[in-house]
């Protein structure tokens, strides 16, 4: 078994008995898609809702909510794995620096949380579970072999979705 | 992930004269305050892709505290400060003595004042040299992991570009020993001053 990191505005696959895991999200959101008959999942680093002019077409589709959803889909699909088939778990999205940036344009935590559910709602990919929010940075693992995602925390949380 | 870098070299060269005389009067004010000798060499100024960021700091989970400091005034913005936790251990026995214990609430309040007075410098140099009014505010404070601190600048810097602009400060104490390294990243606005102030060094207004 390795572990495969995701980095920021990185997607990347695995199958067991990989695991996926990416390090120091804070408003960052990771968004994992699992396709549980076909075991294989995904995960995505991303840094912003959504790109914000023509001029990021050609960036990594991992940098964005709306991006990396539909990537994601997409590599899905050459393997045969149809949205329906897939469910999606969030975790990210911090106020790293408490309310400086709340309720404002720039707090883009909330804005990658927000965006990230959309983007899976338009594909219909059901989001089962999520830990989103609040003011402490995350590293999330993802289990290929189960679907499994553990979440921690520098305090020593740990949340298994 | 390619794209036009932050900067070009000329204006990374101009951004470290910039900063180098911030970094002078900044290591005096740090002495007077902390009544220890601290002096802060030339920064190394960079332009840094998103994914060799973590490098940066021994990786995106890396216990660091970072001081974010706002400043409004014709140009408004934050600047991101971040010291490794790891590299601070020496700054630490200096400021508290052998067992460099204190209570976080002191330790973090020391790494406030040293964002503020090196931002602080820099924005007196900038608004200065640019002719523009910037004060900053009093800073926020955190101690998490480096990538969730630096989320606050990247998600800003990340609309325009796959790389940011770095200043890493080396401060030392007597006979140049190291003390602590800290790395600033400027903000869209940041990098605006900073380009506005290097136009005017380079025709010596």
């Amino acid at each position: 078994m390795s572990h495969i990191v995701v980095g920021i505005a990185e997607f990347k696959f695995a199958e067991p008995p990989h695991k996926l895991v990416t390090y120091g999200l804070g408003s960052c959101v990771a968004i994992t898609c699992y396709a549980k008959e076909a075991i294989i999942g995904s995960m995505a680093h991303v840094l912003l809702p959504h790109a914000y002019s023509s001029s990021h077409d050609n960036e990594a589709p991992g940098k964005f909510a709306d991006s990396a959803v539909a990537a994601m889909v997409q590599q899905m699909e050459i393997r045969d794995i149809g949205p329906s088939r897939l469910i999606a778990k969030i975790a990210g999205g911090a106020d790293m620096f408490a309310g400086q940036f709340m309720g404002s344009d720039r707090c883009i935590g909330a804005r990658n949380i927000l965006a990230a559910r959309k983007a899976l709602d338009k594909f219909g990919i059901r989001l089962v579970a999520q830990d989103v929010g609040g003011t402490a940075g995350r590293t999330v693992e993802f289990a290929t072999e189960s679907g499994l995602l553990v979440v921690r925390t520098l305090r020593g949380e740990v949340k298994q979705l | 992930m390619g794209s036009t870098p932050f900067l070009s070299r000329e204006q990374v060269a101009a951004v470290e004269e910039i900063a180098t005389i911030a970094a002078g009067q900044a290591g005096n004010a740090l002495s007077r305050l902390l009544k220890i000798p601290i002096h802060i060499g030339v920064p190394e100024v960079a332009n840094v892709k998103l994914s060799e960021v973590p490098a940066l700091f021994g990786g995106l989970d890396a216990p660091a505290i970072g001081v974010l400091v706002p400043f409004q005034g014709d140009i408004e913005g934050n600047a991101l400060l971040l010291f490794p936790e790891a590299g601070i251990t020496e700054l630490e026995e200096m400021l508290f003595g052998s067992s460099g214990q204190a209570e976080d609430d002191l330790r973090l309040s020391a790494f406030a004042e040293i964002g503020n007075i090196l931002t602080g410098s820099l924005l007196t140099v900038l608004s200065s040299l640019s002719e523009r009014v910037v004060v900053n505010l009093p800073p926020f404070l955190v101690q998490d992991m480096a990538g969730a601190i630096l989320d606050a600048i990247l998600g800003e810097v990340g609309t325009l570009s796959d790389e940011v602009t770095t200043l890493t400060f080396n401060l030392t104490g007597l006979e140049d020993a190291s003390l602590v390294k800290s790395v600033l990243i400027p903000g869209s606005a940041g990098i605006e001053l900073f380009l506005e102030a290097a136009g005017r060094l380079k025709t010596g207004r």
